[in-house]
């Protein structure tokens, strides 16, 4: 493993990688600064950015972005108490008091400090369990692959959003919506009415970018269309009395830095959950271990750390599963692995032994990402600070071209426009009413792997479902996901 | 947010829709735009997406019967006309983008769009959304051309 990393440096180390990594930091951090964008909507508008790209620069980009994208949150959070990120509304809790008593810049530096280290933490962790991961799933045949994705299905629909039935309704609608075009064993063709373009499916950039990007947008246009006043940040701080933070000081705070990065790094490998739900899990614990748990809300640091180290440590382990079984851990991963199909590499165990040279190399970047990202976060943080209070009528309008630039750019077609129209339509809609996009995202993305799986065990084993009672993965999987929806069943 | 009542019937109208939808889906759409199976040993193209429709149908119909006899905590964030009202508006707006871009090109089309969506977030300063909107717009395309070389319509 230690050659294979040390390979893995040799491809990454270079000056156009550096740049990128360095780039997408940047963009993600903006992005994600900007209150109601964050790291996913960065991902979705910037994986067309990549098309042209080599797959290691381009992962290497796109991981930046994501790591960029979480920590960016914080930003906003805690300078005007509107977090940047779902995640990051924790950070606000302690960020924003910390800020209104002068201490900004220190309150932004402990988020950073944290985020980084929560971040390499979690990336030690997926370079060392991702091997033993993948070699277990090795074993896996389809039928094993079916019940691991209903149980992943089970635990997204469980815990995003306040209504599971809604989750599954949202998941089942996108394995139904990845159905559309040829027939994954036949090759003919479905529900495409002879439309050339339909032929492939549904164009994943078009449907993610309009469903997750775009329809966020057209959210907050209209919210801000019925109130325009959430336009303007009045919120001033007062002179910073205290900018400092020495490096001791922050590492004083160790415990609740390796507590929250196990945290994060736990939640980060289970598919489904959210990096929201770490955050707050993190900022639980912390406050339940503290001495001092009234001082929590009203400006301790240790709330910033346990959020941000949290919430970053999911970045790395949700690339486990990813990598390991090809089940995303959360949206971020599962566009990761939208962008991993454009470049030609399939996610799952075959991975390491098909693509070694490119995982290492991920693995790499994401170690050297760290480094960058403290650099470039901690230059930065005046200009986060500026680009967090930039009011959202100059935000969104250049989000809402980039998302046509960006779906327009691959293909030069208007048709993947228009199924991003349609899809941010759609997308708007599942957001008033309540029902979990990324639910509908995962379910897409997901569904051609459950259909083959499932019909290669029906074909297996001539559709004889006792068979499930030889396998002891796929039972206890079964068994899990009945416990899951069980659950789930009270609060429909 | 809306009050709990019609957060209620927003999510009945929901269930009501998807539940027509998956029906529309189970009884003509799949059976009449896939093909049957090559042999009698085959699983049918049309198995999974039928499968998959079902499954939204009887979620859904769970989910109206659950609305409709059940004080449950609904979720919805705007009444029905609201959420019509926003997709009417959104339609008409992404319909005039569609065609305005091979029609009148990137550039205007792209200034019309940041110029309106600016005004209608409430920004005030139309001067500074003017600039940036002409500035914006022609640097995307240079940089499309010179990056990508991808001719923006």
């Amino acid at each position: 493993m230690i050659e294979n990393l040390i390979l893995g440096f040799e491809a990454a180390l270079t000056l156009t990688n550096l740049l990128f990594i360095a780039a997408g930091i940047t963009l993600g951090i903006v992005i994600g600064a900007i209150p109601g964008l964050g790291s996913v909507t960065a991902l979705a508008v910037l994986i067309p950015v990549t098309y042209y790209m080599s797959p290691i620069p381009a992962i290497a980009f796109l991981v930046g972005v994501n790591k960029g994208g979480t920590s960016g949150g914080a930003i906003p959070a805690i300078l005007l108490n509107s977090p940047g990120t779902p995640e990051a509304a924790a950070s606000a809790l302690d960020g924003y008091p910390m800020a209104k008593r002068g201490e900004a810049t220190r309150a932004m530096k402990f988020a950073l400090y944290s985020s980084v280290t929560g971040d390499t933490i979690s990336d030690f962790l997926l370079i060392f369990l991702v091997v033993p991961f993948a070699a277990i799933a090795l074993q896996f045949g389809p039928l094993e692959y079916t019940s691991v994705l209903l149980f992943a299905f089970a635990l997204l629909a469980g815990i995003s959003g306040d209504s599971p039935i809604k989750g599954l309704i949202a998941i089942f609608f996108g394995v139904f919506l990845s159905t559309i075009g040829l027939d994954p064993v036949d090759s003919t063709s479905r529900m495409t009415f002879d439309n050339v373009n339909l032929f492939d499916g549904l164009p994943l950039i078009g449907l993610a970018i309009g469903s997750l990007a775009l329809a966020s947008i057209l959210e907050q246009i209209f919210d801000l269309y019925r109130n325009p006043t959430e336009n303007q940040h009045s919120a001033e701080l007062t002179a910073q009395a205290n900018k400092k933070l020495p490096i001791r000081e922050f590492f004083s705070h160790w415990k609740t830095i390796g507590r929250s990065a196990l945290i994060g790094s736990g939640v980060g490998m289970l598919p489904g959950l959210g990096v929201t739900l770490a955050a707050f899990l993190s900022y639980g614990a912390t406050r339940k271990a503290s001495n001092d748990p009234n001082s929590f809300g009203k400006g301790n640091p240790q709330g910033i750390i346990a959020t941000e180290a949290a919430n970053s440590a999911v970045v790395g382990a949700n690339l486990i599963p990813t990598i390991a079984l090809g089940v995303p851990g959360n949206i971020a991963a599962a566009l990761l692995i939208g962008a991993f199909i454009i470049h030609g590499i399939v996610p799952g165990p075959f991975m390491l032994t098909m693509h070694g040279d490119v995982i290492y190399a991920l693995f790499a970047s994401m170690l050297m990402a760290n480094f960058i990202h403290l650099a470039i976060g901690r230059i930065g943080i005046p200009v986060w600070a500026m680009v967090a209070r930039t009011p959202k009528g100059l935000v969104l309008p250049p989000v809402i071209i980039m998302c046509i630039v960006g779906v327009y750019l691959p293909g030069q077609s208007l048709f993947d426009l228009g199924v991003m129209f349609v899809f941010a339509g759609l997308g708007l809609i599942m957001k008033r009413t309540g029902f979990p996009v990324v639910c509908l995202v995962i379910g897409f993305l997901l569904g051609s792997m459950l259909e083959t799986s499932l019909r290669q065990s029906m074909l297996l084993y001539k559709s004889d479902f006792w068979i499930i009672f030889e396998s002891p993965i796929a039972l206890g999987f079964l068994i899990l996901t009945l416990v899951v929806l069980l659950k789930a069943a009270f609060k429909l | 947010m809306i009050d709990s009542r019609s957060a209620v019937r927003t999510e009945i109208a929901a269930a009501f829709a998807l539940t027509a939808a998956a029906l529309f889906a189970l009884f003509w759409l799949i059976p009449n735009n896939t093909e049957p199976a090559r042999s009698e040993l085959d699983i049918s193209p049309a198995f999974f997406p039928m499968l998959t429709a079902g499954l939204v149908l009887f979620l859904s119909l769970v989910m109206l019967v659950a609305r409709l006899t059940r004080a449950v905590v609904a979720t919805a964030e705007l009444s029905g006309p609201a959420i019509l009202s926003e997709v009417v508006v959104w339609c008409g707006a992404s319909v005039a983008i569609w065609f305005a871009l091979p029609v009148i090109g990137f550039i205007p089309t792209s200034i019309a769009v940041v110029i309106l969506v600016g005004l209608a977030t409430g920004y005030q300063k139309w001067w500074v959304l003017g600039a940036m909107a002409i500035l914006f717009s022609i640097t995307v395309d240079f940089g499309a051309w010179q990056v990508f070389t991808v001719d923006l319509p």
